[in-house]
């Protein structure tokens, strides 16, 4: 047989990545309306005002005012929203200091003739980020020498299948779509690094400009990446004079004071610390936030024990060559460029892990996980190279792939909410019989449909603390729940809540139990005026006596 | 082959799809290749054609596998900023931003050819043999179609039966939840088949909410055909003042649990009037 040409078979290798990612990330959100992303509700919103407006709504005054109090009165008048609720501020801080996001919905949408709601679904943040993986791994095997460059095909399925929570986030035009400014930034310190080339360094520095209007964490793990560079210089300084650094000293002194810069013009940097502050005794260590994904995350063993066992195959490499360059280095051995960067990636990685879960409570698992999966695959890649002649080693990549592949679509499939003719019917019926300006609570799931599909612009959530959690959903007396009555008019209650858990403020709760589910209806305070057997729909009847119980309590912030 | 003719098929292919994508909008707005002409002509093109503008191509130069994957993801770092830009400074609408993108691809082409040296292979490494990538893509096949072929949990579920309280209106803001003494106090009880008919006994009873003896004001044994609802009408006695639960359970309806709703009806005096 004639063979293809290697234009071709690069192609048809890097479409077969692409195609990968996309089946396994849209298993589960296909066939229904549910967003495959709850929070998709603010960028479809903002998206849809550009279109019927034709401009993106944004905060023109951005540098004289962009504090909440200053703006939010602009804000609402804009994008139409009557109340600020929690939603609605989650949307402010788009409009505010996060434009860019909402303006590549919009974007998208205004070429491709498709609604906000459809374009969201293009996952072509994950596919730049793919397509990334295979160009860097081609890069890193064919310049590192020594080893096998072919194994460089293997980076690209790994990161298209080998990470439940990268797939999760990146099935979507999320803001996660900015790690492509990530990807990017590894590329080229890459190419630097192999290649000597001097203008990789500009082209990875300067898009990260756009992160501190597009993403905000994406923004604080550069700022974090950064520090552990200029860290590393001192510390190479001392240890191995003669390994040039990553990038140079006053570069990773001067990046990091920008982004902070940009994030305290636009306000963002204030909120953060304040919203930190409030959750915590200290502004970076918050024992209540911290306890929440600790106590409440993946409970369900089998999904807990996919989760991890994934990550774990996937980062092994990773962790591995980081860890020896580690300990190279501080033994004063000589060690090759790449494993020196993987090892600064993940001293980052877990530097913005601890800090982000102290601060916020959000876990590794949720965040870091999804930025470090493209330099995962690269060292997996690295790893295997280095015995990709022998059969077996093959054999044995084609088996991680696969193995990944099927842990990876078990667990996306089960993360997809699913959506039942039952809560089709029970949204309709609330479209009809509620009053649109309601203030509706629910699962963040049901109101981002009920948001974006019905109009149901005051849909609420609450600020995440355990306390939500323990008194309002798992808790089986009606009593602690009256607290929180005050601040919603309606309340719609799925049953997938007692079955396959739900999302809050953070994934893959725990099912709530059936006790618990039947508290709110034997609440005196809650009229149950919609049955299904799929959804029930509430209207809050809390006499001004009985909140008067809870006065001088600590109440919930809605 | 020098290096100008490597590189212009490729920024003549994005040249082309920017254009296209122009046309589209501005001619064939409703057609059903504008999603792929998009995503090639509004993210992919302009990329490729801004890096090869400022990164155009030397001996050491970029492998076309970088050229394009870079291209692509600054495509998408550009796509927003342009819009934000075109948004700001002319408004937004299709037309202006997919010239502006086509602007842009066509004049980073053009700078990328004249700036073109060198040549550069598809990749640093030797690509998989033809029979290991025609596996591969065998295998993406196979394993793409039965991802698309999963079931997925509750999409295969009919509609069920639906029990409501409203008022008399049909929606939930008229709820007569508090009443005056003597007030008149009318609720609707609305039942609806789901995918299957529907038959059961409907009960409406009026109870005082500490207990005590429950009041039927409504029995029903009506059949529903599948999708088919009906409302009933229910006054509530309002002559004694209290606190009542106005419950209503739809029983036996299929084989699908009973529904119930409720509602916690206030009547009070006249002289003290009060808001739930």
């Amino acid at each position: 047989m004639r063979g293809l040409p290697p234009a071709v078979r690069v192609g048809l290798l890097a479409a077969c990545a692409v195609v990968l990612f996309l089946s396994l990330a849209g298993v589960g959100t296909r066939a229904g309306p549910y967003a495959p992303n709850d929070w998709l509700f603010s960028h479809t919103h903002l998206a849809q005002r550009a279109l019927d407006e034709g401009a993106i709504p944004l905060n023109r005054g951005l540098l004289s005012e962009n504090t909440f109090e200053e703006t939010h009165g602009r804000f609402q008048e804009e994008v139409g929203l009557s109340r600020m609720t929690f939603y609605a501020t989650t949307m402010w801080h788009f409009w505010n200091g996060l434009p860019l996001h909402p303006a590549l919905v919009a974007t998208l949408a205004v070429l491709t003739g498709d609604a906000p709601e459809d374009v969201v679904r293009l996952p072509l943040g994950g596919v730049a980020l793919v397509l990334l993986a295979y160009a860097s791994a081609d890069l890193l095997l064919g310049r590192a020498g020594g080893l096998d460059a072919r194994a460089a095909v293997l980076a690209p399925f790994l990161l298209a299948v080998g990470s439940a929570p990268f797939a999760l986030d990146l099935r979507v035009l999320m803001p996660s779509t900015s790690l492509v400014v990530l990807a990017l930034l590894l590329h080229l310190l890459l190419r630097r690094l192999l290649m000597r080339d001097e203008r990789a360094l500009a082209f990875a520095i300067a898009p990260l400009a756009l992160l501190p209007f597009w993403y905000y964490t994406v923004s604080y793990f550069v700022i974090v990446l950064f520090l552990g560079f200029l860290a590393a210089n001192v510390a190479m300084r001392w240890l191995r004079p003669d390994t040039p650094p990553l990038v140079p000293s006053v570069v990773a002194a001067l990046v990091p004071l920008a982004l902070v810069g940009a994030l305290f013009l636009n306000g963002a940097l204030t909120s953060h610390v304040e919203m930190a502050s409030q959750m915590s005794a200290s502004p970076f260590f918050a024992a209540d936030a911290g306890g929440d994904y600790e106590t409440h995350l993946n409970r369900d063993p089998a999904r807990s024990a996919l989760l991890y066992a994934g990550t774990l195959m996937l980062f092994a490499p990773f962790a591995a060559v980081s860890l020896a360059a580690g300990v190279g280095i501080l033994r004063r051995r000589p060690v090759a460029g790449p494993p020196v960067v993987f090892a600064q990636w993940a001293l980052a990685g877990a530097a913005y892990s601890a800090l982000l879960n102290g601060a916020v409570g959000v876990s590794f698992l949720n965040r870091s996980v999804i930025y470090l999966s493209p330099v995962a695959a690269l060292a997996a890649a690295w790893v295997f190279a280095s015995w990709w002649g022998r059969p077996w080693v093959r054999g044995c990549a084609v088996a991680l792939v696969v193995v990944l592949g099927v842990v990876t679509a078990a667990f996306v499939a089960g993360a997809a909410p699913t959506y039942e003719e039952g809560d089709r019917a029970a949204f309709r019926w609330a479209a009809g019989a509620v009053p649109r300006e309601a203030v509706v609570y629910a699962s963040l799931d049901a109101a981002s449909v009920l948001f974006r599909e019905h109009g149901f612009h005051d849909a609420i959530a609450f600020h995440p603390r355990v306390a939500l959690l323990e008194d309002f959903w798992y808790s089986e007396d009606p009593e602690t729940i009256v607290p929180y009555l005050a601040s919603f008019d309606y309340f719609v209650l799925r049953d997938e809540a007692r079955h396959a858990g739900f999302e809050e403020f953070g994934p893959l709760r725990e099912p709530v139990s059936e006790e618990a589910y039947a508290k709110f209806a034997r609440s005196r305070d809650m009229h149950l005026l919609f049955d299904n057997g799929e959804v029930q729909v509430f209207r809050v009847g809390l006499a001004p006596e009985r909140l008067h119980r809870f006065e001088g309590g600590s109440g919930p912030a809605g | 082959m020098s290096s100008f003719s490597r590189l212009w098929p490729a920024v003549a292919l994005a040249v082309a799809a920017s254009v296209a994508l122009l046309l589209t909008v501005l001619l064939a707005p409703e057609a059903p290749w504008r999603l792929p002409v998009a995503v090639l002509g509004g993210v992919w093109a302009p990329g490729y054609a801004l890096l090869a503008a400022f990164h155009p191509f030397h001996r050491e130069g970029m492998t076309e596998l970088e050229r394009h994957a870079l291209g692509f993801a600054f495509g998408l770092l550009a796509a927003p900023v342009v819009g934000l830009g075109v948004s700001l400074a002319a408004g937004f609408d299709a037309a202006r931003v997919a010239g502006a993108l086509a602007g842009l691809t066509l004049a980073g082409g053009v700078v990328g050819l004249l700036r073109a040296r060198g040549d550069a292979p598809w990749t640093l490494s030797e690509p998989p043999g033809t029979r290991t990538t025609l596996a591969v893509c065998a295998a993406t096949l196979v394993a793409a179609s039965a991802l698309w072929a999963l079931p997925f949990p509750g999409t295969a579920s009919g509609a069920p039966a639906s029990l409501a309280l409203v008022g008399r209106d049909g929606t939930t803001a008229s709820l007569p939840l508090v009443v005056d003494v003597g007030a008149e106090g009318g609720f609707l009880v609305e039942a609806r088949a789901g995918d299957r008919a529907a038959s059961g006994t409907l009960v409406v009873t009026w109870a005082p909410a500490e207990g005590g003896e429950a009041l039927v004001l409504l029995l029903s044994e009506r059949a529903l055909p599948a999708g088919q609802g009906a409302s009933w009408p229910v006054a509530v006695p309002t002559a004694e003042p209290g606190t009542f639960a106005l419950r209503a359970r739809w029983s036996g309806v299929g084989d699908e649990g009973p529904r119930e709703t409720h509602a916690w009806v206030r009547v009070v005096p006249k002289e003290s009037e009060g808001g739930a």
